[in-house]
């Protein structure tokens, strides 16, 4: 028990050190007109960024979710109009979350960095679920279940958007906090109904950080109810068992449905109405100028968003997502590419656990490589595909235990984690607004992670520390080395000498239930 | 909180599971759905989407209404048994017209397919609910319900596979009997050659059906000896010699038939080859006496392989010569028709059953029902067909969509394979199942995964071109021969009304020919395509088109189409 709470403790600071080290910030509220905070590299180079924050400012200065059109332009192109009025094109929960950060930070001229770092706190969190889910779901060994929180948190492309205000580092942590609650929920007696709350809640909830979140999290909830089901021989009759608890405890989700529902209702003016299919304002776009919002609420009419999703993308989209120069997880992150020999070694053995995670990181690919958009739009790796990032990262730790040949799989790993964190900590420090190949040849610009390397060698980053406290003394580089040497040393202390300590074997215990 | 079932009752939806009388609701739900899909092409006028379906109705039509009636009608590049099938049907006019003379074949063979997969699912794993699993993938698939609604030929084909394969996998279990462990009865053991003249049978309908079957029967035919290998005998040599001297040894001493055996292989093999190859025989025969050129069907103007020559011009046939792209072109292919849920379970289905059973008799199944997958590979490979599909042709091409269709022959392997990992898989696993079966229903109900079959008739490079004329016709045309370029399909003659008796097409011979010669000599309109052979014959030689003037008043003008009609102030100086 011990052992897990210093594990647990290591992770979280460990986060909270790597995560302000890459965090995006400017002193200061951030307000629309701040000098150079959007542009590349800083806060709000992306109008993912400036959309949800601009609601956050709508909501504390004038207490309604509708933006002006000063934030409205600031937003832009993530804006939806409804009757005349401007509405970020996202759910409201990232919005909503910082609000209290902001205004904690603000007493100390940090407002935004402040609600920044509320982000990462979700992404410390993911590191601490997947610790759990490794060490107690699955049953790896201490160090191995160290180092795939690492893997998640720092040799993905997950970290690029950890340091900032997207929704996905939010998505993932409700992802892994419904998992491990369901499996806590399926091994509890006398705590089951106290598991189940965080379950139904995080499915609730993820649909206001977004909406793809109620397809992804699904294999979850299978799990669930499978989990909560039991099929008994009664003699002469075969009994069906439900666990009252799932019943009595998913009243929280129908409130949760029912405050989604009622926020659609009254904002958008019917209760299935969707913020993401209102027609867009774009404020550069030619076509916009010097029309009205009526009008440019009749002209950019969309009429539902099943249209964004088609199987004839499947091929193209999983190439891009999977293997493409400019987006491919396995070019992003190499190392991911030992979690598919985790699932072969995995599937030999499997458990309903197994399956379900492997079921989350196809769910997660089959979705957005159906997607119009797979690549993101401008962003670093394949950021849609995130939660499956998280996902495999397990499957890295059991190729580790289960590979007959210990050492020469661990070196493997070694190798293919420090070039994955290498290119991780590039996007982390410099851009996320990288332009997928499609466009990239057209503008005749860079694209992949040799885009961000320019950047790199420019000493051109958002980093609040970097600027700060760090640029009088160090290059860039000087500073991506440092975060990296530290990273490549945790590594080796978790892959090499942690089996070297008692209790901790090479060969490993992988027996999960 | 806990619901209690009695087991009887259990055991009676068990019972009701393997009910003999399944078979009846086989029957009733595919005449059903059948009828009902079809209604509803017939109402959005869906039956003839297909260009090439108006072609497969008016084939039958002229062997019985036309200038030049006559079985040569049927043509040598298209296998005549679906046309030959639709000409009780053709004749009624209502039939030939709305395209229901094609649905009805098309529709009785989606009947007996169905109804002979469930038979194969059940025999397989003799399981009745297998069987049924197997029959519902199959006859719910929106594909395949829609293809049997139209003139297409693929029903038909998919028909005879069915019914070949299913007695041909019937001949191989009793032919191997003793060389795994399931016992069959003396009863059985005796219906070798029954079973085996019937697969003959159905292949040989097959073969004259689609070219599809002719890879059908060769591959049946190769099989029949591989059936009859002693592979106990080889095992045992092999375990004392060794690999290679085994093998050396098999070679050597002619161990790889016994004599018995040998006879027994000779006259099966005749057998089965002389029923089965005769059709490929006598489109041979056809061809050569007919047309005068045995290869007709592969050397001339109108055949596949001709067409594919200006894909290739234009740089489009991505799958010639390139055996992984034609692999990959039917794979996503078979996959956008079989729905992506299923494939992936069939997928999974096929590794399973291989596994477990690793027997002789897995492998004739598994290699039979593959037998599409096969050929369309090898077929795209060699440039003899093409597929466009969105998910891999590329953005530059003219057309992403076309022959899509092709894919749905795989369906009755998929079936099969899915009911066979349904009824072999534990409780949790058959809930997976269903969930995934209500998922991929899902992905067709919100357009996430479109009906390929119909798009491509639609919107795709199969469809119907219509250029308006038909209806034009339909108003204007008041008798008379018309000369068109029917194979340009310049208009739909379905579409116009015109009656099949006053056509004018290349295949009637000497109205055609001498036409070309004197275009005012029987016709009294003229429909011209752009670069249709009416346009290349007449309309591009000076002296030709200054007759076509002169006896001719043009009435029709669009950018691709003209109409011609007779002048009848000329036409009764001329005869008064």
């Amino acid at each position: 028990m011990i052992k897990k709470i210093l594990a647990i403790l290591f992770l979280v600071i460990f986060g909270i050190v790597m995560y302000l080290a890459t965090l995006r910030g400017v002193w200061g509220d951030a307000r629309p007109g701040t000098k150079n905070i959007t542009d590349s590299t800083m806060p709000f180079e992306s109008s993912h960024e400036r959309s949800p924050f601009a609601t956050t400012l709508s909501l504390m200065d004038n207490h309604r979710f509708q933006l002006s059109k000063n934030l409205a332009d600031f937003a832009s192109p993530d804006v939806g109009i409804y009757h005349g009025k401007f509405y970020s094109y996202f759910p409201p929960a990232v919005s909503v979350w910082i609000i209290p950060f902001y205004e904690f930070g603000h007493k100390y001229n940090l407002a935004q960095v402040a609600a920044y770092f509320s982000m990462s706190l979700f992404s410390i969190g993911s590191l601490v679920l997947i610790y759990l889910i490794s060490k107690d779901t699955l049953r790896l060994s201490q160090g191995v279940s160290i180092f795939n929180s690492i893997v998640f948190g720092f040799a993905s492309t997950a970290w690029s958007y950890s340091a900032t205000i997207y929704q996905h580092g939010m998505t993932v942590f409700l992802l892994l906090l419904a998992f491990y609650s369901a499996w806590k929920f399926s091994i509890s007696k006398r705590s089951a109904f106290l598991w189940a709350i965080p379950v139904w809640v995080s499915y609730g909830i993820s649909a206001f950080v977004d909406y793809p979140n109620v397809v992804l999290l699904a294999p979850v909830m299978v799990y669930f109810v499978l989990k909560a089901t039991e099929v008994l021989d009664r003699g002469d009759k075969y009994g069906f068992k439900i666990k009252l608890s799932i019943v009595f405890s998913s009243v929280f989700l129908f409130a949760l449905v029912f405050l989604h529902a009622y926020y659609n209702q009254v904002t958008f003016g019917n209760w299935k109405t969707l913020s993401n299919i209102l027609p867009r304002y774009d404020a550069s776009a030619a076509t916009t100028q010097g029309k009205t919002t009526q009008q440019l609420e009749q002209i950019n009419q969309k009429t539902s968003s099943f249209e964004l999703l088609s199987e004839d993308r499947i091929i193209s989209g999983a190439y891009e997502l999977l293997i493409a120069q400019d987006k491919g997880i396995f070019i992003f992150s190499p190392i991911l590419l030992v979690s598919l020999l985790g699932i072969i070694y995995a599937l030999k053995k499997t458990t309903f656990e197994i399956n379900t995670l492997i079921a989350l990181a196809v769910v997660n690919i089959f979705f957005y490589a159906s997607f119009s958009d797979p690549w993101g739009g401008w962003a670093y790796g394949p950021r849609y595909i995130i939660p499956a990032m998280a996902s495999l990262s397990f499957f890295v730790g059991i190729a580790i235990e289960h590979f007959p040949k210990k050492w020469l799989m661990r070196v493997l790993v070694f190798v293919l984690f420090a070039a994955s964190s290498g290119i991780s900590l590039l996007g982390s420090l410099t851009t996320n607004l990288v332009p997928p190949k499609v466009e990239a040849v057209y503008l005749k610009m860079k694209y992949g992670y040799a885009f961000n390397i320019d950047y790199l060698s420019r000493g051109q980053t958002g980093s609040f520390m970097y600027n700060n406290f760090f640029r009088q003394n160090w290059s860039l580089l000087q500073y991506y080395e440092f975060i990296l040497i530290i990273l490549v040393v945790l590594a080796f202390i978790l892959l090499f000498i942690f089996p070297l300590f008692k209790g901790e074997k090479v060969e490993g215990n992988f027996k999960w239930k | 909180m806990e619901i209690k079932i009695s087991k009887n009752f259990i055991e009676q939806v068990k019972a009701l599971a393997q009910s003999p009388y399944l078979i009846d609701a086989v029957l009733v739900l595919a005449v059903f759905l059948s009828i009902e899909t079809t209604i509803l092409s017939l109402a959005h006028g869906f039956i003839v989407a297909y260009g090439d379906a108006e072609s497969h109705l008016n084939i039958p039509k002229r062997v019985v209404d036309s200038l030049t009636p006559g079985f040569a009608q049927l043509g040598g590049i298209w296998l005549p048994l679906p046309h030959l099938l639709m000409i009780p049907f053709v004749k009624i006019e209502f039939l030939y017209r709305t395209g229901l003379a094609g649905s009805i074949v098309s529709g009785i063979s989606f009947i007996v397919a169905s109804i002979f997969i469930y038979k194969l699912g059940y025999f397989l794993t003799k399981n009745r609910f297998a069987g049924f699993v197997a029959f519902l993938v199959f006859v719910t698939n929106p594909n395949m319900l829609y293809l049997q609604s139209t003139p297409m030929t693929e029903p038909v084909l998919i028909c005879f596979f069915v019914l070949s394969s299913y007695y041909f996998i019937r001949f191989a279990r009793v032919a191997l009997r003793g060389k795994h462990k399931e016992e069959i009865d003396v009863l059985e053991s005796g219906r070798e050659v029954k079973y085996l003249l019937l697969a003959s049978f159905f292949g040989f309908c097959a073969s004259i059906s689609r070219y599809d079957g002719w890879f059908l029967v060769l591959v049946e035919a190769a099989l029949i000896p591989a059936i009859y290998l002693p592979y106990d005998k080889y095992s045992s040599v092999i375990e004392k010699a060794g690999k290679v001297k085994g093998v050396l040894s098999i070679i050597k001493h002619k161990l790889y038939l016994t004599r018995k055996n040998f006879t027994k292989l000779q006259g099966l093999t005749v057998l089965f080859a002389t029923l089965a190859f005769l059709g490929i025989v006598g489109w041979f025969a056809w061809d050569g006496l007919i047309l005068g050129d045995p290869f007709y069907f592969k050397d001339s103007q109108y055949s596949a392989e001709v067409q594919q020559q200006a894909w290739l011009k234009r740089n489009e046939l991505p799958a010639m010569h390139n055996l992984p792209v034609a692999f990959g072109y039917y794979y996503v292919d078979t996959m956008a028709n079989v729905g992506v849920v299923f494939f992936d379970i069939a997928l999974v289905g096929s590794g399973y059953y291989l596994i477990k059973k690793r027997n002789a008799l897995a492998f004739v199944v598994s290699i039979v029902l593959m037998i599409p997958f096969i050929f369309n590979v090898i077929s795209l490979f060699l440039g003899q067909s093409v597929i466009f599909i969105p998910e891999l042709t590329p953005a530059s091409y003219e057309w992403r969509l076309f022959n899509v269709r092709y894919g749905i022959l795989m369906l009755p392997g998929v079936a099969i394979f899915v009911g066979y990992l349904f009824q072999d898989i534990k409780f949790n696993g058959k809930l997976l199942l269903l969930f995934l079966a209500i998922v991929q229903f899902g992905l067709y109900a919100s357009g996430y995964s479109k009906i390929v079959t119909l798009a491509d008739g639609i919107n795709g490079l199969s469809s119907a071109k219509r250029t308006g004329v038909e209806t034009w016709m339909k108003s204007h045309y008041d008798g008379g021969l018309v000369l068109m370029d029917d194979y340009a399909r310049s208009v739909s003659i379905i579409g116009s009304g015109i009656p099949m008796q006053d056509v004018i097409y290349v295949g009637n011979k000497p109205y055609w020919d001498e036409s070309m010669q004197a275009p005012e000599k029987y016709a009294q309109w003229i429909v011209i395509q752009q670069n249709d052979a009416v346009w290349k014959g007449i309309y591009t030689n000076n002296y030709l088109r200054g007759r076509l003037y002169k006896y001719f008043v043009k009435v029709y003008t669009s950018p691709e189409v003209l109409v011609f009609e007779r002048n009848s102030q000329v036409s009764s100086a001329l005869n008064p």
